[in-house]
């Protein structure tokens, strides 16, 4: 079986290609095929995470990543087979205009790739996360229509990343300027030119401060969370919450968690009894550690650790209370609720 | 030389469950022999200090291919994830029941998966139960106790510890010698226990402090003979011997009716009580104030008793059935119940213990002596390091699994009239995935007379659970040509084609 790791993408200038993104195109829905990391959960509202099973050697590993639902449990993983029926379907509000598709991935991805993009609708963009130019893959591309391709390098002190944008149509002189005009918000300087080559196409190259913004908080709310629990997030837009049910344990995928963050809290408005918040624990990626607990009032309150980022890869939140029981007789066992997950620099 | 890592898969407490305080107390001495890591399903597990607590489900992120692993399996519904690790990773495993049955339906193996392994462990019985469960729906109680769904663990195990030689002569009278050549004995550890003065815990249990007290424990069900040893306690306390007996556990209803046989016997009920589950220290309260322990079982599967192991390290007087792996306990350490003629001669036991303490100190001084030199969980670790480090796992990751295979297996013989599934299957072998069955026959109407004189031909050649995809019928001239056998028939000869999967 031909396996290889994901990559995180966007891990320097994720934050910058959302804003680059955003001036692109005015409604857009990010498919991230970069799980487990999904670096654009952190940056963006609207991200459907692709789970391709097949760039998982281990079955145990596949399975265990297999578990998870998105959108607070409502969705399943989209499979990257499905792609192409889901780029056309990607529902929205009747009061939105039909979204662009950003296929966000790594160049390591593009080969699994190619036997979907075929099918995926014609405005849909591969956002491709590529450190080296690959141009037998580009020819591959070309030959199914995606033929316009501009490339956005982001240069830090020390480190660059480089972000090829492709579509099935060129990227004109007004995008570039849309670009060009959204990064001055966050460059320290930017230049423009074209590629070398038969091919020549636009490059845009935007040199960051040695740390852009990093937010010392994000809350996560229920109704975005991948987890493995067999209930659904439940409430509106604005405020939603999760319980845990009689399995007193649930896994939070978070992807890749931005290295500044170094405690994560989870917030517990209701876990039924005081003393059974008071047996809360969490698992960082599997590891079970005494968490401190605060308690807000009967029952609530919240339970934190500090993060350890020796491992540069995903991270799974695992909450657990003792015991599960009913609200009211007759009905389901229920053990705790989360209305938040927050990371705090 | 930094200690090697050992992660072990198994329940822990709080879960109720008597392999995860056997975990718990293992856990202590093997964490001074290597750095443990336990992998459990419950997040609130609880292990010794120096025990790294892990989800057993992201095992994958700190397992090495080199990674020494132990599993402790037991035939109840909180060691499905123990038996999933198994498949994962291999590794040395403990068998705390000679029978997984249970344990591999409640973890939802189909019964396509499961026929294959009733052959296992027997294969014209396997043939004959799995045909009824298949084509009649015909599950009893029997297929439990005869098929005991043993040969997955020791074919993924590295090695296989059981508790007793008892338990090693078992698999190896069912499964052969080859296939348990790694099952090594190590006994059941006494978990550490230091009784308190009998007559305080007499008094804390309101026990009457002037006749022996006799304890039993546990869930009461039928294999514990209470059947038994009410009759002969009755019989006991008619003769004019007193004692106090205390059921340190819960009863079974369902299973076992011990307080309505109670009723019948109004001379042990007077002199009874039933306590319902009972926590550790209170368990131990009812170990430190009891003077004979009774520990029945039959029939028997080779199950060990923490219970029993505990007792016998408190230096209590032990008596247990002389059968499976009681029967292996040393005379000077346990008294032996024959399991025949059993009420008369457990009449003769109590009363001469009960009136004779001195036989009951010796019988006592046997069972500790035998504990701190055997059991003791110190000794007990010694041994696990010992095997762990004789079997090294050699694992690449995935391999361990039972994927069905991409190449198929190609069995090609010829049938006739007389040709028996089990000749199939022992062509076969223990396989599984993708497989293509090639049954010659000597010619076309011998086809057709076997399909008229044996209805669903095809059901008596195919192993249970073979999945058919696809069934052709070729002359095979070629292979006429080239066969002794076939030269000798008038013309080509016939082959039918079966593919299919075994699960």
């Amino acid at each position: 079986m031909m396996t290889w790791p994901a990559h995180a993408i966007g891990r320097s200038a994720g934050a910058e290609i959302v804003s680059v993104l955003r001036s692109l195109y005015k409604n857009f829905h990010i498919l991230d095929t970069s799980f487990p990391m999904l670096t654009f959960s952190w940056l963006y509202e609207d991200v459907t995470a692709v789970f391709h099973p097949e760039r998982v050697e281990n079955p145990a590993e596949r399975q265990f990543y297999s578990r998870f639902r998105q959108a607070g449990g409502h969705t399943p993983l989209l499979r990257l087979s499905d792609l192409g029926p889901y780029s056309f379907s990607r529902p929205v509000r009747a009061d939105e205009a039909a979204k662009t598709a950003i296929i966000a991935c790594h160049s390591s991805d593009c080969p699994a790739l190619l036997d979907f993009l075929g099918d995926v609708s014609p405005s849909t963009t591969l956002l491709v996360n590529e450190p080296d130019k690959d141009d037998v893959m580009r020819a591959r591309l070309a030959q199914i229509g995606f033929v316009g391709m501009l490339t956005v390098r982001f240069i830090r002190p020390g480190h660059s990343e480089v972000f090829r944008l492709i579509a099935r149509k060129v990227f004109d002189r007004q995008m570039v300027n849309r670009i060009l005009t959204a990064s001055k918000n966050f460059a320290v300087n930017v230049g423009f030119g074209m590629t070398d080559g038969d091919h020549s196409e636009p490059l845009i190259e935007i040199q960051l401060p040695r740390v852009g913004y990093q937010p010392p908080t994000i809350a996560l709310s229920p109704r975005r969370l991948i987890h493995d629990g067999a209930r659904l997030s439940e409430g509106t837009e604005d405020y939603s919450w999760l319980w845990v049910d009689k399995e007193r344990q649930i896994r939070f995928l978070l992807g890749y968690v931005p290295q500044h963050f170094n405690r994560v809290r989870v917030i517990v408005p209701n876990a039924v009894t005081t003393a059974n918040l008071k047996t809360a624990r969490l698992a960082l990626n599997g590891e079970v550690v005494e968490p401190s607990i605060d308690i807000w009032r009967e029952g609530s309150g919240a339970v934190s650790t500090p993060l350890s980022h020796h491992e540069d890869g995903d991270q799974v939140l695992g909450f657990s209370v003792a015991h599960a029981q009913s609200l009211e007789a007759g009905a389901a066992l229920l053990a705790a609720s989360v209305d938040r997950i927050e990371f705090q620099a | 030389m930094p200690p090697d890592i050992l992660s072990i898969f198994s329940p822990l407490p709080p879960e109720e469950n008597g392999i995860a305080d056997y975990t718990f107390h293992l856990l202590r001495p093997l964490s001074r022999l290597f750095e443990c890591t336990a992998f459990v399903q419950d997040q609130n597990a609880v292990a010794p200090p120096d025990v790294l607590v892990c989800d057993a489900l992201q095992a994958f992120r700190y397992l090495g291919p080199a990674s020494k692993v132990l599993h402790q399996l037991g035939n109840n519904p909180g060691h499905i994830f123990v038996l999933e690790a198994l498949r994962h990773w291999g590794g040395v495993t403990t068998l705390h029941d000679q029978n997984l049955h249970y344990l591999y339906e409640v973890a939802g193996s189909s019964k396509a998966a499961m026929l294959p392994r009733m052959t296992a462990t027997s294969v014209e019985l396997g043939l004959t139960y799995a045909r009824h469960w298949r084509e009649e729906n015909l599950k009893s109680l029997s297929n439990y106790v005869l098929f005991d769904m043993l040969d997955e663990t020791l074919a993924a195990s590295d090695a296989v510890i059981v508790h007793s030689e008892f338990a090693r002569r078992r698999l190896n009278l069912l499964y052969g010698q080859e296939r348990c050549r790694r099952v090594e004995v190590i006994p059941h550890l006494a978990l550490p226990f230091s009784p308190g003065d009998r007559l305080e815990a007499v008094a804390r249990l309101r026990i009457p402090a002037s006749v022996p007290l006799i304890v039993t424990s546990g869930f009461a069900t039928n294999a514990k003979r209470f059947d038994w040893l009410v009759v002969a306690l009755h019989e006991v306390a008619r003769r004019g011997v007193d004692f106090f007996w205390v059921h340190a556990g819960k009863e079974k209803p369902e299973e076992f009716a011990l307080s309505a046989l109670l009723e019948q016997y109004p001379l042990v009920k007077d002199r009874s009580r039933i306590t319902g589950y009972l926590t550790e220290d209170d368990l131990n309260t009812y170990i430190s104030a009891c003077d004979i322990l009774v520990n029945l079982r039959f029939p028997s599967v080779g199950e060990s008793s923490g219970t029993l192991a505990r007792a016998m390290g408190a230096g209590k007087c032990c008596v247990v059935s002389h059968t499976a792996a009681y029967a292996d306990l040393p005379n000077d350490a346990v008294v032996h119940a024959p399991v025949f003629n059993s009420v008369p001669q457990l009449i003769g036991i109590l009363q001469s213990l009960l009136i004779n303490p001195g036989l009951r100190h010796a019988f006592g001084e046997g069972a500790k002596r035998l504990v701190d030199q055997e059991w003791a969980p110190d000794k007990v670790a010694a041994k696990y390091a010992n095997v762990l480090r004789q079997n090294p796992t050699d694992r690449k990751f995935g391999s361990r699994v039972r994927l069905p295979s991409t190449k198929a297996t190609v069995l090609r013989m010829p049938v006739g009239a007389h040709t028996t599934q089990a000749e199939i299957m022992r062509a076969l072998g223990p396989v599984a995935g993708a497989i293509e069955l090639e049954f010659e026959l000597e010619s076309l109407e011998e086809l057709a007379e076997q399909s008229i004189s044996t209805p669903r031909l095809l059901t008596k050649f195919l192993p249970p659970a073979f999945q058919i995809s696809s069934i052709s019928l070729q002359r095979d001239s070629a292979a006429a040509a080239s066969s002794g056998r076939r030269q000798k028939l008038k013309e080509p000869h016939v082959v039918l084609r079966v593919k299919g999967s075994l699960p």
